[in-house]
């Protein structure tokens, strides 16, 4: 898979529309090796230019600008984006690509089995992971219970758990009960 | 989630705002711009009081901040919040603050957990961005640094830290002492019982040692006695046996008995010896016989002369009195004074006697010529009584009752006419008839009542006659009492006469009877010296063996006999007094025995209590064991599940942030879980290279700007890390030392949070550029998402201004394909 199909595949994954290669703004005709828009919930514009093509840095940075430019004399609020690929630009390039819209020069990334480094550069573009909400997630008996399993529970542990889910106060009670009630009968019969 | 907005806040005079500023929210995204000092994070920070009920980042610098909220210029304040939603969020849509010089007066909208989560987790103060690694790393004390308190927030690991935390003591004794001051009693019940022991066998050791030599002691008295009874010595091991062996030793008590009564007796006969008179000469004793002789010649001669008549006055009262003492036979003078007197008292009886007869005798003459008259008397009013009607008394009463019925001269009673007598009328008759028979009945009553007195009279003269004629003595026998009166008048008056010849024969009588017995003492002296002698030598024969030396002489030979039968007396009580040593030594040893006992019962009494301890401190020691365990598996499985959490979810999700916005950047910050075996976790931060090996703490491995990246996305991250909770991101300019490409990747991840998670972000910011190029940036892009724009700034007086846009979506057709 060629690094332009894995970037279309990662987009496209993320609910981007691809825009034929040729499209126009007011008019105005762009082509790009690869264009992208977001989905409902988004209007970002993403154009990809292959480094591996297009060697003249200079013709490709007039290009992104113009398209800039296009989107603002429509009064477009649309972000741009643009995916360098294929080779790293020059630093020069890179700011002046800055001005005008958002620069991900990914380069040449290895290409590795889940794309992670090339996942990583586009990740601005991505939604967000499902989240996985962590409170509470720890079954705290079960892992005790785990630890435990050499040792063995017996009735004494149960009593300090169900103290444990007061809080440590109530567990050094029960600690302090437990001691006191076998020393009482000593001290008791001490007194008699 | 439910999406609440905040819908607005209106804010007056709070801290660098003055007069009054709204500030509309209404919006996914609101950008509140205004350059240095014009109170933007006045604006955040009105909104987390309103919310929260405090300002985290001022509460931690200055805890009077309260006080310093009212703008200075300014008398009072307030600050009103409302929301768009009357959702269970809040406890209510809407709340006002007064601000006044001593601080805020209210209840905050939120309720207190989610008001700390509000101030921890959705609210970037600015101040604290750049604090915000170093604020949750700082593990200043023990397990409460404020990374790993929210990892235990977040994972709800209370249990097992209550486990941890209320189990500590069991692995210190001391701490077991401190939390259960019973168990320290107990270890000192422990402590006396084996001092107990420790004493009980000492003295049990002293005791046996004390037994030995009372053994020993016993023996050699036993020796001094008993030397040769081998029975005695058999039984020293049965003490009280030999007790009453010894106490029933009898063997000397028949010889002492014997002893201590001829011991009596020797010396009787020796105080007998030593009381008699000297011996006398033959001259003296002649002197005595002559003395008694002629003695006894005056006391001759004056009984054959005086003491003859004086017996003859006394024989003659031997008449009255046949019991009188002789003269001769006792003293004369008390025989002669013994007859005068009982003389005497009978003539005075004799002549009490006379006189008493004749006052009787003149009496009865009296009383019979009484007697004569009243007889007469009596026998007269006799006759007259005769003569008068008994009943005339009741005829009387009679006839009374017949008058009534006189109705003319015809009788009533025999019915005669009455005028036939020609005596008058009837009823006069009948009248006459009644006074008649009346009077007569008077006379009759008080002839009877005089007769009576008489009478009576009569009987107690006749008795009185009757007993005074017995006290009169007969003729013959007052003839005889005067002459015994006579008599003794006579003997009386001899007695008188002859009282100093009686007195001489006394005199007489009393020196001759001395004399006699003076001779008669002599004569027996020497008959009770041979007795004693005969005594003293019959005890001689059977002392013979005691005696040291054979004397002759009677009284040196009872002396010698005397200390002999002491000698032995005091040899017998000494072995009698030893034989009692050994018996008082007997019972002290018995006593030691008997001690010895009982510390044995006492020891095996406190070894027994030891080992009765020593199971329940065994048990003490198994709870402690469990106590540890279970505390080591709590501490084991929190670790583990913390590890669990962090490495998996939280890092790829703060890697996942830190990546858009920094994807150049090959050290990724992460949670780095350090925990020694069986040590609380500590949670800390570290680098990790994007090959997998790790790097150094974020602090030293990152650009300034990529570790206010890293800040950020940890923020961000840690927001994320709860679902369902509140759906506010508040960031007091976030973008620091931060270049354009960071900036551009940070508004898209904006985007992202508000456009993809619904989240209301509100963002203040001072740069303009930034700021135009963020509000286009998070611009609307679906049907109604909104964004607000609000310049903060102040009029020429100073007071505070808030322009607010809003930038609803329109669709856009730049585009085309």
């Amino acid at each position: 898979m060629t690094l332009l199909q894995r970037i279309g595949g990662i987009l496209t994954a993320a609910g981007y529309r691809a825009l034929p290669t040729r499209f126009s703004v007011r008019g105005l005709p762009f082509e790009f090796a690869m264009a992208f828009v977001a989905n409902e919930k988004g209007h970002d514009v993403v154009v990809v230019v292959d480094l591996t093509v297009e060697t003249a840095e200079r013709i490709f940075v007039q290009r992104i600008q113009g398209l800039a430019r296009a989107l603002d004399l429509a009064k477009s609020r649309r972000p741009l984006t643009a995916i360098l690929a294929g080779a790293d630009p020059d630093e020069a390039t890179i700011e002046a690509l800055s001005r005008v819209c958002r620069v991900l020069p990914v380069g040449a990334p290895k290409n590795e089995s889940n794309d992670q480094a090339l996942r990583d550069w586009l990740a601005v573009l991505l939604p967000l992971p499902e989240l996985e909400d962590l409170s509470g997630v720890a079954d705290w008996e079960a892992e005790l219970a785990k630890e435990l399993a050499s040792a063995g529970e017996n009735e004494q542990a149960q009593k300090f758990k169900a103290a444990a889910l007061h809080n440590a106060e109530a567990v050094e009670l029960e600690l302090s009960s437990s001691i006191k009630a076998e020393v009482a009968p000593a001290l008791r019969e001490n007194s008699v | 989630m439910t999406a609440v907005n905040l819908k607005q806040i209106l804010i007056k005079n709070f801290r660098s705002l003055r007069g009054t500023v709204a500030v509309p929210l209404d919006a996914s995204v609101v950008l509140l711009h205004g350059s240095n000092g014009m109170g933007k994070t006045s604006v955040l920070s009105a909104i987390e009081l309103a919310l929260s009920g405090q300002i985290a980042h001022l509460q931690r610098i200055d805890k009077e901040y309260a006080k310093q909220l009212l703008n200075r210029e300014a008398e009072q304040g307030s600050i009103s919040l409302f929301t768009r939603s009357d959702d269970l969020w809040t406890g209510k849509p809407e709340i006002t603050i007064n601000l006044t010089r001593e601080g805020p007066t209210y209840s905050p909208l939120l309720y207190q957990e989610d008001a700390k989560f509000f101030s921890e987790r959705c609210y970037l103060p600015q101040a604290t961005l750049g604090r915000l690694l170093e604020l949750y790393q700082d593990a200043s004390t023990e397990s409460t640094s404020q990374l790993t308190r929210f990892v235990k927030d977040l994972l709800g690991l209370d249990q097992l830290d209550a486990l941890v935390d209320g189990l500590h003591p069991a692995f210190n004794v001391a701490r077991v002492r401190n939390l259960v001051p019973e168990y320290r009693r107990f270890e000192g019940l422990v402590d006396s019982v084996n001092e107990e022991i420790g004493a009980s066998s000492l003295n049990l050791q002293t005791a046996k040692t004390s037994v030995e030599s009372d053994r020993r002691e016993i023996a050699d008295m036993l020796n001094a006695i008993y030397d040769k009874d081998v029975q005695a010595h058999s039984m020293l091991g049965d003490p009280q046996r030999l007790i009453a062996y010894v106490e029933n030793d009898q063997a000397d008590n028949a010889e002492l008995l014997h002893l201590t009564s001829t011991r009596q007796e020797i010396q009787s006969l020796l105080k007998r010896w030593n009381d008699l008179p000297k011996d006398m000469g033959t001259e003296e004793r002649d002197a005595l016989e002559w003395e008694h002789g002629a003695a006894r010649q005056r006391l001759e001669v004056w009984e054959k002369g005086d003491g003859q008549r004086l017996a003859a006055a006394i024989n003659s009262l031997r008449d009255v009195f046949p019991d009188l003492p002789s003269s001769s036979a006792s003293n004369p003078l008390d025989a002669c004074n013994i007859a005068k007197v009982r003389a005497v008292e009978e003539k005075a009886r004799c002549d009490r006697v006379a006189n008493t007869s004749a006052a009787a005798a003149e009496r009865v003459k009296a009383l019979e010529s009484e007697l004569g008259k009243l007889r007469r008397r009596i026998a007269g009013r006799t006759t007259e009584l005769s003569t008068l009607a008994s009943d005339s008394s009741s005829l009387a009463q009679a006839l009374a009752g017949i008058v009534p019925h006189l109705h003319d001269e015809n009788c009533p009673v025999c019915g005669r006419n009455f005028e036939e007598v020609d005596e008058g009328p009837l009823s006069a008759h009948v009248s006459a008839m009644i006074a008649s028979l009346t009077s007569q009945a008077g006379r009759l009553t008080a002839i009877n009542s005089a007769q009576a007195d008489d009478l009576n009279r009569r009987s107690v003269l006749e008795r009185e006659l009757l007993a005074t004629q017995s006290g009169v003595l007969p003729p013959q026998d007052a003839s005889n009492l005067s002459l015994r009166i006579a008599a003794l008048a006579e003997g009386v008056a001899k007695l008188e006469a002859l009282s100093a010849t009686a007195r001489i024969g006394s005199e007489l009588m009393r020196a001759q009877n001395l004399a006699a017995e003076r001779l008669s003492r002599a004569n027996s002296r020497n008959e009770i010296a041979g007795q004693v002698a005969s005594e003293a030598s019959k005890f001689q024969q059977e002392w013979l063996q005691y005696l040291s030396a054979q004397p002759f002489a009677t009284g040196d030979l009872l002396t010698e006999l005397v200390s002999a039968t002491t000698t032995r007396v005091t040899a017998l009580r000494d072995r009698e007094e030893k034989r009692r040593q050994i018996v008082r030594r007997l019972a002290t040893y018995l006593d030691r025995l008997q001690q010895v006992a009982r510390f044995e019962d006492e020891l095996a009494k406190s070894r027994a209590r030891l080992a009765e301890l020593n199971v329940t401190s065994s048990h003490v020691l198994r709870i402690r064991e469990e106590a540890k365990a279970l505390s080591n598996a709590a501490r084991h499985a929190r670790t583990s599940i913390v590890g669990r959490v962090f490495n998996t979810a939280l890092n790829k999700m703060w890697r996942d942030l830190f990546v858009r916005l920094a994807p150049q950047e090959q050290f990724v910050p992460a949670f780095k879980l350090e925990s020694a075996d069986g040590e609380p976790v500590e949670a800390g931060l570290e680098t990790v290279h994007r090959s997998g090996e790790r790097g150094g703490p974020p602090g030293t491995m990152l650009s300034a700007g990529n570790l206010n990246t890293a800040a950020l996305t940890l923020f961000l991250a840690l927001h994320l890390s709860v679902k369902n909770r509140l759906p506010w991101i508040i960031l007091d300019d976030p973008v620091q030392s931060m270049d354009d490409v960071h900036i551009a990747q940070f508004a898209a991840l904006l985007r992202t949070l508000s456009k993809n998670l619904r989240r209301q972000v509100i963002i203040a910011v001072h740069d303009r550029a930034l700021f135009d190029y963020l509000a286009l940036e998070l611009s609307p892009a679906f049907p109604d998402d909104r964004l607000i724009t609000v310049e903060l700034s102040r009029n020429l007086a100073g007071d505070s201004l808030g322009t607010p846009t809003v930038t609803t979506f329109t669709a856009d057709d730049s585009i085309a394909a």
